[in-house]
């Protein structure tokens, strides 16, 4: 609105074109080293606010509770929506279509999909948590415990007791 | 080890495995019937080996076999869960399915083959020694013949329980051993995940999954519930009590969105909002009946809307009204009260409150908004609403405050020393006393209401840019009133940078007047560089209207036309018609030397239009006529491009 915090806007607009063209270097726990743009890299709010804070983006950032695999996966996603910012109705159509396509295929292999989940929390990637969680959640949607526990693996170990103050709550509500 | 010679002996001995369970087992207790897969050719084979059981009498010679050739013959059952199924057979049987060194595993669901992976994972586990897999129903052939040279494999007899389960399609998820990893996510994780359900009810339904799941759900801090018994609120209390009961302290609400979906009553919706004005940090949204949107009333909206209009002074009296408890962590309330009665409390402090949004609410008189209550408040509307008849506002942080069809309001007066943005639409159409508004910061002022500068009045505001002032009318004897009122506000504000004006085009035929000159009333225009004009045509020409503006505002960068869609009433002028006079408002001589943009909605390219943009064209040498798309085609249309 203010003539002023729009002059602001667009200096800040400047700095960050300028810091989007530096490299980042991310390290998987294998050791392995992904060289991706400050642009990406800034998807993650974790790594964002250690290139603000200390600014020591030469020696690269070790991430001890991510391996390649999962890394590599998510760094296709931080490429995907760091690099390029979209302006029209046809890009932003292009990159829901890469999030559907994504989500797809993460969908498929479960396990893979918590990795990548778990990555996206730890490096505070807010849009890939938020897709993956919102993937999980609509397998759950709609089923019975029954179907739930079949779709996940998850075992049945209720005590009689506990199924009691299931019961108990329930009559209440 | 399974000798290869054996091979013709598999081969009868296969069909007795099926039978012996009839003759063997006194009291088969639940002994499934073994149903070898279809397209498997070992079924033709059990045919024959119905005359080899007979044979054997009831004497069970099949279970005297060696292990490895029982093992062999298991083989051929081929599906794992019919090996395992054996093992109820006897004791003889009980650890000799886990012999079998062939592991066949169908799966039922195509895009989800990862079960197959974790069953060989899995079986991997139990079995330390490697044992070759054909997992696939498709080559049946392959396996047999692989089958008779491959060395058996004794699986480790603790390892078979789990992969019995594993075979019997238990729980044959998991990722190795079964294990589930979805649980294994943290606690943080899974609660957003719940979160994504919304729906409280859906949420809660996952603690009978199992004991990792039985208190998650209470750590989800978003609560979305709806209710259809309005005088018992309850089960709001029940979801925020279970959770208050289950969770810990640190997990506050991040949202709680409440719809009832029949009419609340006033003491039920306090209850309710009692209980969670504690435990609330984020946003609390509440919508009553009459505020529901059709889709999830499954009515018409209309009917609905339509019945919040016409009786929504009526419905008050029977609906009552509460008082709203103090939400000291909350940053935005949202609240459609379909009429319901709500007061603030006399004290109390929403120390975090940053936008507040009332809905179809209805007062009690007076309103008095400050920052003793409301220190934080930075975004206020009021819609829809009645029952206000004076409204006091202090509030040093407000940036925004729209009022819309607040009813028969009466008097408004604001200190708002940051408000920027101010909306104020249909509220003192009726009863306007007094207004005052002090907003020296103002930037952005929309006044579609009533202006008489005695009644209403507005300290200076130095930074106001842009400016809608009501509505103005090219035609018609009493619509130079509202010209007027408009002209009187826009000298108000004599150094905005932008107008938008709504045009509207209302004719009344046949009136007796004669014509009067074009949109009398309005004399003059602040020096601006951006016109926007949104017309409501009615079907009626606006050439000569646009023109007549432009002829107060020469200076201007921009020009804005949107014309108002409206499709009924297509051919509503009729020959002759008022809206083309002046009538040579074609041969309009002005220069425009500073117009560089000109963008048009809902072109519809009608003559009149092509007209206009014609004269536009011809008056503003500067217009860039390649930059714009949909204006490019019309010029196109018109011949004029590379004139």
């Amino acid at each position: 609105m203010a003539s002023g915090s729009g002059a602001a806007a667009a200096a800040a607009d400047a700095e960050e074109k300028e810091s989007g063209s530096r490299m980042i270097t991310l390290t998987s726990n294998e050791g392995k080293a992904f060289v991706v743009t400050e642009a990406s890299a800034r998807q993650s709010a974790t790594i964002r606010s250690m290139v603000d804070d200390g600014g020591c983006v030469d020696k690269g950032f070790p991430l001890p509770n991510v391996d390649s695999k999962t890394l590599a996966r998510v760094i296709q996603y931080s490429d995907e929506h760091g690099n390029k910012e979209p302006h029209t109705v046809d890009e932003r159509a292009a990159l829901a279509k890469f999030d559907r396509d994504f989500i797809a295929e993460l969908d498929a292999d479960k396990a893979f999909l918590y990795d990548v989940t778990m990555a996206a929390n730890y490096l505070h990637i807010q849009g890939l948590l938020a897709l993956t969680t919102q993937c999980v959640a609509d397998t759950i949607k709609g089923k019975t415990p029954e179907e739930i526990r079949t779709a996940f693996g998850i075992e049945y170990d209720l005590t009689a007791q506990d199924e009691k103050e299931i019961k108990e709550e329930d009559t209440h509500a | 080890m399974a000798p290869a010679v054996l091979v013709p002996i598999d081969d009868s001995s296969d069909g007795e495995a099926g039978s012996a369970t009839v003759v063997d087992v006194p009291s088969p207790a639940p002994a499934p019937a073994m149903d070898i897969d279809g397209d498997d050719d070992g079924r033709d084979r059990g045919g024959e080996g119905d005359g080899a059981a007979a044979s054997g009498g009831s004497v069970d010679r099949l279970s005297d076999l060696s292990n490895d050739i029982l093992a062999k013959i298991l083989g051929h059952l081929r599906d794992i869960r019919n090996v395992a199924t054996t093992a109820v057979l006897s004791r003889r049987w009980l650890d000799l399915w886990t012999h079998v060194d062939i592991i066949v595993l169908q799966y039922d669901e195509p895009p989800d083959s990862r079960i197959v992976q974790e069953g060989g994972s899995a079986t991997d586990v139990a079995a330390p020694s490697p044992a070759p897999m054909d997992i696939d129903g498709d080559d049946d052939g392959r396996d047999r013949g692989e089958g008779d040279g491959a060395a058996a494999s004794v699986l480790a007899a603790d390892g078979s329980s789990a992969a019995l389960s594993l075979a019997l399609g238990l729980h044959v998820h998991g990722d190795g051993g079964g294990a589930d990893r979805l649980s294994d996510l943290h606690e943080d994780i899974l609660a957003k995940i719940l979160g994504h359900l919304r729906d409280i009810r859906n949420v809660a339904t996952t603690a009978v999954l199992s004991r990792r799941w039985l208190d998650l759900w209470t750590l989800v801090d978003i609560i979305v519930l709806q209710y259809d018994e309005p005088p018992n609120s309850r089960i709001v209390q029940e979801v925020l009590a279970a959770r208050a009961r289950n969770g810990s302290t640190a997990t506050d609400i991040r949202l709680l969105e409440v719809t009832s979906l029949n009419s609340a009553t006033p003491d039920a919706t306090a209850s309710w909002l009692r209980v969670a004005a504690p435990r609330l940090t984020g946003e609390l949204f509440f919508r009553n009946r009459s505020s529901v949107p059709s889709e999830i009333l499954n009515e018409e909206m209309d009917v609905v809307e339509q019945l919040v209009d016409e009786l929504g002074d009526l419905v008050v009296d029977e609906s009552g009204a509460f008082e709203l408890p103090c939400f000291m962590r909350v940053t935005k309330i949202t609240l459609h009260l379909g009429f319901l009665g709500l007061s603030l409390p006399p004290s109390g402090v929403f120390a975090k409150l940053r936008e507040l949004h009332l809905v179809h609410v209805q007062f009690n008189g007076e309103l008095t908004m400050d920052d003793a209550m409301l220190p934080s408040l930075e975004w206020l509307e009021i819609r829809h609403s009645s029952g206000l008849a004076s409204l006091t506002l202090r509030l040093a942080p407000l940036t925004q405050m729209t009022l819309y069809n607040v009813r028969r309001l009466r008097r408004l007066n604001a200190v708002l020393p940051g408000l920027e943005v101010l909306s104020v639409t249909e509220c003192f159409l009726e009863d306007l006393e007094g207004v005052s508004i002090v907003a020296e910061e103002l930037e952005d002022l929309r006044w579609l209401d009533m202006y008489q500068p005695g009644l209403v009045y507005f300290k200076r505001m130095p930074r106001l840019q842009m400016l809608l002032p009501p509505a103005v009318y090219p035609y018609g004897l009493q619509n130079v009133f509202f010209n007027r009122s408009c002209q009187m506000l826009l000298n108000l504000c004599p150094s905005i940078d932008g107008l938008l004006l709504i045009v509207e085009i209302e004719l009344e035929q046949g009136a007796k007047h004669g014509v009067r000159p074009l949109m009398e009333g309005i004399t003059q225009l602040p020096h601006i560089k951006i016109l926007c004009l949104n017309l409501l045509t009615r079907g009626h020409a606006y050439g000569a209207s646009v023109l007549h503006i432009l002829t107060m505002c020469t200076c201007i960068a921009v020009l804005g036309l949107r014309i108002e869609e409206d499709f009924q009433v297509e051919n509503a002028c009729p020959v002759n018609c008022l809206c083309d006079r002046p009538r040579n408002w074609r041969d309009k001589d002005i220069s425009m030397r500073s117009l560089t943009e000109i963008v048009i909605l809902n072109f519809r390219g009608k003559q009149h239009e092509l007209d206009l943009v014609r004269v536009l064209v011809q008056v503003a040498p500067a217009l860039d006529l390649s930059c714009y798309v949909p204006m490019y085609e019309v010029l196109q249309a018109l011949g004029l491009l590379w004139k």
